[in-house]
């Protein structure tokens, strides 16, 4: 090792190895600053109608022109899913939605939404996913009520009327957190976390 | 002709990847399945089984990748996929659906023209696996080559991800605002 070409050889090798872990730590950052400042894609989204309020009471004709109530007193709670057929994360999520559905069917009753469109691409959409069974409402008011901005996304409404939850979901555990945010009273995650840590400094910006 | 301490280099690394990209398909297969549809190439009633065939596929490749008896046959057959996963990004590109999920990863990350180039360096990179290599006794000094080359392979693929990452994600926020 004393020949100074090989230990010149290595001592490159060392430089090129960190200026490349630099230069990867500093791509990986950026990245991760994009997630952090996106301006959509968190689990809840502050626009449209907020969760405790009553939910917009609408009257709309599903794909079958069938009348459907949204919001307003119901004998079930109503999860309204919104999905499109462009959308390859609603494939995934549709499946999982049916099966939230079905084993909580005493007190669930799930409604699938889009826009706009052809009609015959939702319908080869439905007979695809088998949601034959479910309302499917093709509308481009609900979608603009609730401000849905990226898709799938998910709105919980109570038998009273009144918004339980909502967010972008994009898998079982995410609906399944907004069941559950309606059997708490906690409006997500983060304000669950939010409470149990009680940050004093957190409820000073609350309440200003 | 084509130095075996390269060769293997390039062989290991392109293992690696087939292997995590392969297990990460069948982990999660439905994700992989629905990206793999939105390509509209396949029937429907083919997507699945596709997918899964391409899963496998991947794993095979990376024994074959390291074995140097297999080595050959591995390089061509890994420079066809990569060579088949480009004309499936480049037909889309064309069709101007460059708004669908390539499928590389957890990430959603759209399609480009930089997803092509990146096959094709790969590509190139699994060609030259296939070049004969005179095998040479083995050296302490090999590894002097061998290791940091490794790992300068490993981190320009990362960087070079991440970085089409991010451009991906640059792209969906100036088409939001549009």
């Amino acid at each position: 090792m004393t020949d100074p070409v090989t230990v010149g050889l290595v001592l490159l090798w060392i430089v090129v190895l960190i200026l490349l872990m630099v230069v990867f730590a500093l791509a990986r950052q950026i990245g991760v600053l994009h997630t952090r400042l996106a301006p959509a894609g968190a689990l809840m989204t502050s626009a449209g109608p907020k969760v405790g309020e009553l939910a917009p009471d609408l009257v709309i004709d599903d794909i079958n022109g069938q009348s459907l109530n949204v919001g307003g007193t119901q004998t079930h709670a109503q999860l309204i899913l919104f999905v499109s057929p462009t959308c390859p994360i609603c494939k995934s999520l549709v499946p999982t939605a049916k099966s939230l559905a079905r084993s909580e069917r005493q007190r669930l009753q799930l409604t699938f939404a889009s826009d706009g469109g052809e009609r015959d691409q939702h319908l080869n959409y439905i007979a695809d996913m088998g949601m034959e069974k479910y309302p499917y409402v093709v509308s481009l008011e609900l979608g603009m009520r609730f401000e849905v901005g990226k898709l799938p996304y998910a709105v919980l409404i109570g038998p009273d009327g009144v918004l339980r939850s909502k967010g972008l979901v994009n898998s079982r555990e995410h609906l399944e957190s907004l069941v559950e945010s309606m059997d708490s009273g906690f409006e997500s995650i983060q304000d669950y976390l939010f409470r149990q840590d009680g940050l004093d400094e957190g409820l000073e910006q609350k309440a200003s | 002709m084509i130095n075996i301490t390269l060769q293997s280099v390039l062989a290991l690394g392109l293992a690696l990847l087939f292997v995590t990209a392969g297990l990460h398909k069948l982990r999660s297969a439905a994700r992989f399945n629905a990206q793999l549809a939105e390509y509209k190439l396949l029937p429907q009633s083919l997507v699945a089984p596709g997918g899964y065939l391409l899963a496998v596929l991947e794993i095979l490749l990376a024994p074959a990748l390291l074995l140097p008896a297999t080595r050959p046959y591995a390089g061509l057959l890994a420079a066809a996929l990569l060579g088949l996963y480009g004309i499936a990004i480049a037909i889309n590109l064309a069709r101007g659906r460059d708004y669908i999920d390539c499928g590389c990863g957890d990430t959603p990350q759209l399609l480009s023209p930089w997803l092509l180039l990146r096959n094709a360096v790969l590509a190139g990179g699994a060609l030259l696996t296939t070049l004969p290599a005179p095998t040479t006794s083995f050296a302490w000094s090999d590894l002097l080559i061998a290791v940091p080359a490794f790992l300068v392979l490993c981190l320009v693929y990362l960087v070079a991800e991440q970085l089409l990452e991010n451009a991906s994600v640059l792209r969906e926020w100036s088409q939001l605002r549009d």
